[in-house]
């Protein structure tokens, strides 16, 4: 059912795999139960301010079988789309502090570009091993704020 | 996983709604991040500064809140896009680049929107102007 809303939608394509020297083709499946947690992923994010950048890719990859650099791509232009509605009130009531964030938009745009020429060359088992560690230290990070915010200590964690 | 080894071994042809989304925005942005750095620069190397850098620094430190930062320096917090009148300034051109990046996505997703009415990917044309509209509320509102 939900496999063939995904079709209807005709969510499959073809990406060239340079580390393969060869196309992969892949066919989204789950859209729905995919459209439900991404609409979680955005609730948590605005409900406890943890951001859905952790998330988004795993929803991708694990539940609607979308390739790992597909997933690491597309997560990247969902989160642009999604910060850039929610950063406008910041900017006009001045709370963006420009001497803050310039640092912080030239390090993104070059790591992002960076990056982006890196993802499309490596191989897919060494994106998914960096995505595990990060995704681990990220829940950490996650908990030890639950925890902080439970009982009102403070845990040295980054 | 649904992916599988292909019969046909040519390259994919890349969507060109893609293409134009990601190009729009890499221009755009790399022209904001030219614009901040120049900004930056201005603050910190010349006097002509909107807000002294050395008072924002020290405000934040300090814990004041925003609107405390905003009245301390100019004698009111903004409301609006307060940069585009201080242009001339470090903070404004600065301020600017940034809002310059962020407003970046606005035409990506026309852009690839009008791609994709082109193609006859209706919903997904309406999806993204959809998309370029809440944007653009938040920027106006």
């Amino acid at each position: 059912m939900t496999d063939r809303f995904a079709e209807k939608l005709g969510l499959s394509a073809s990406y060239w795999e340079e580390s393969l020297n060869k196309p992969v083709h892949y066919r989204v499946v789950r859209a729905i139960p995919g459209a439900i947690l991404f609409l979680l992923v955005g609730f948590t994010g605005g409900f406890f301010g943890l951001g859905g950048g952790w998330a988004v890719v795993p929803v991708l990859n694990l539940v609607m079988a979308v390739p790992l650099k597909v997933a690491a791509a597309s997560s990247g232009v969902l989160l642009a789309i999604g910060n850039a509605a929610a950063i406008w009130p910041y900017i006009v009531k001045g709370a963006l502090i420009a001497i803050f964030a310039a640092p912080w938009m030239i390090g993104q745009v070059i790591g992002g570009i960076l990056g982006a020429h890196i993802l499309a060359k490596v191989k897919a088992a060494f994106v998914r091993n960096i995505l595990i560690v990060l995704l681990i230290l990220t829940s950490l990070k996650l908990i030890a704020r639950g925890i902080e915010g439970w009982f009102g200590i403070d845990i040295p964690l980054l | 996983m649904s992916q599988h080894t292909p019969s046909s071994e040519e390259r994919p042809h890349i969507p060109v709604a893609g293409v134009v989304y990601g190009d729009t925005i890499y221009w755009i942005t790399i022209a904001a991040t030219v614009i901040v750095i120049i900004g930056s620069v201005i603050s910190f190397v010349t006097n002509n500064t909107y807000i002294d850098p050395t008072y924002m620094l020290s405000s934040i430190w300090e814990g004041k809140t925003v609107d405390e930062i905003w009245v301390g320096a100019v004698g009111a917090a903004p409301n609006g896009h307060w940069y585009l009148s201080k242009l001339a300034t470090g903070n404004g051109l600065t301020a600017f680049g940034i809002a310059l990046g962020v407003f970046s996505v606005i035409p990506a997703i026309l852009a690839a929107g009008y791609v994709l009415f082109r193609e006859k990917q209706v919903l997904f044309a309406i999806l993204a102007l959809v998309a370029a509209l809440i944007t653009t509320w938040a920027m106006i509102a």
